[in-house]
């Protein structure tokens, strides 16, 4: 039997799930990413205030271990120089958005990181700017800043146009 | 009308207004502002319709039913599945541990007779160093040295027969332990030199060839596992003399269990260990 935090923390597993997604483009590797995430919440469970924001908690898990990941399969493929690992996973990338939609996801592949990280948070899991803060490790204005960077500049991709820093870079 | 007697408009008030999230103090504020820039109000409604495509293109995956990986009860059960096995293996590594501690305790008979001369001028060991071993002793004069062994660890020890090297037979001394008693012999020459032998249960299935240690105070052990028992041979004498004694009683060692006790040997030590 599940107790009352488990049962709350299994019904975040879809949005978990959703945003692991939308970071990895790969769905084993989402639900890879998923898995750590809980069981990392489940060793550090007494180690953390009953009356602390679960969702943030979660969601603040799973972006630290996308970041490690990252930075993980960043120096993997740095000192193999595997271009079979990176095509490799952008083609089951391509796959899953082929399958699933949509312009708007791959308009959103064209933002940085962070940017990304934010408009996720915000606009499609619902969190308050101040726990995307707490999720990102940034203060509030700086998500902010993201979060209206990220908006203008997929507005502008939308309408065909790049937004004007892309413009800059290609001056320079 | 283009000025507010308040803090200005900002691009942190538009997108709270996106996300349903303005403080109500300054609705008023922001939708005169919207009313007075179409631009503007244009520019938050084609950001609000990316918002509202970006949900809509992510939604299936919120909607799919979940992998029975990730349900919370199944993730439990093997972190409680894990903390079990390694609660076994600090468990074992305790007994280890212990078994360990009464070797060296039992040891300390072995080095000599000096050891004995102190002992016996000295008042004894306290009672609370010596209580938490459970010694049995027996000796050549009193008892039947293979028989006793037998009774006291219900295995078959072999008596290896020094004789040819001068040493005879002395006693026996058996310490009981959690995954099978430790057995020692002991043997002394004309000089009174004292050689002891040790045989316990093996805690790891591997055989370990023969090897030489140099202990403190002059003694020397050669010691040597057959995967299912640990052996160490200890005197104060030198390595090449103690050599082909302790390979003697590596071959004595070997000797095939007599019929009737290879149930108690048949089964290996770690599993006694581990369950």
């Amino acid at each position: 039997m599940l107790s009352e935090r488990d049962r709350r923390m299994e019904a975040l597993v879809p949005a978990l799930r959703r945003f692991a997604w939308s970071l990895t483009r790969a769905g084993d590797a989402a639900d890879d990413l998923v898995q750590d995430c809980l069981e990392h919440a489940l060793g550090a469970w007494h180690r953390r205030h009953l009356d602390g924001n679960l969702r943030a908690w979660l969601f603040t898990i799973l972006y630290n271990l996308h970041i490690s990941d990252r930075r993980r399969l960043a120096r993997r493929a740095r000192l193999l120089a595997d271009p079979a690992l990176a095509g490799e996973m952008a083609m089951e990338g391509g796959q899953d958005a082929a399958l699933h939609c949509a312009e708007v996801l791959a308009q959103l592949d064209a933002l940085p990181e962070d940017q990304r990280a934010v408009l996720l948070l915000i606009g499609v899991e619902g969190l308050s700017y101040d726990e995307a803060a707490q999720v990102l490790c940034v203060p509030v204005g700086t998500v902010m800043s993201r979060l209206s960077r990220g908006r203008e500049r997929l507005r502008r991709l939308a309408e065909g146009r790049s937004a004007p820093v892309t413009a800059l870079r290609r001056v320079i | 009308m283009t000025k507010m007697p308040e803090a200005p408009i900002g691009e942190d008030d538009l997108h709270a207004f996106i996300d349903g999230v303005l403080d109500p103090s300054r609705m008023a504020a922001v939708q005169a502002f919207l009313a007075a820039r179409p631009d503007e109000a244009a520019r938050l409604r084609a950001m609000a319709a990316q918002r509202d495509a970006l949900r809509a293109a992510l939604a299936f995956k919120a909607a799919e039913p979940i992998p029975a990986r990730l349900r919370i009860g199944h993730l439990r059960s093997a972190r409680r599945q894990s903390a079990w096995a390694r609660g076994r293996v600090a468990v074992a590594a305790m007994m280890l541990l212990m078994v360990g501690a009464g070797l060296g305790w039992g040891l300390r008979a072995s080095f000599g007779p000096q050891m004995a001369e102190i002992e016996r001028t000295q008042p004894p060991v306290p009672e609370a160093l010596s209580a938490p071993v459970a010694r049995i002793e027996a000796s050549v004069r009193t008892a039947d040295i293979g028989a006793w062994l037998r009774r006291e660890t219900g295995q078959f020890v072999p008596v290896p027969d020094l004789t040819s090297f001068g040493f005879a037979l002395d006693g026996a001394m058996v310490l009981p332990a959690p995954e099978g008693a430790a057995a020692m012999l002991r043997f002394v020459d004309a000089e009174g030199t004292v050689l002891s032998v040790w045989r316990r249960p093996s805690p790891d299935p591997v055989s370990r060839r023969m090897r030489c240690t140099d202990e403190p105070g002059g003694a020397v052990t050669y010691s040597w596992s057959d995967g299912r028992h640990l052996h160490l041979v200890t005197a104060q004498l030198p390595r090449e003399q103690l050599r082909p004694i302790a390979l003697k009683v590596e071959r004595a060692m070997e000797a095939p269990p007599e019929i009737g006790v290879m149930a108690g040997l048949g089964r290996r030590p770690c599993e006694t260990a581990l369950g």
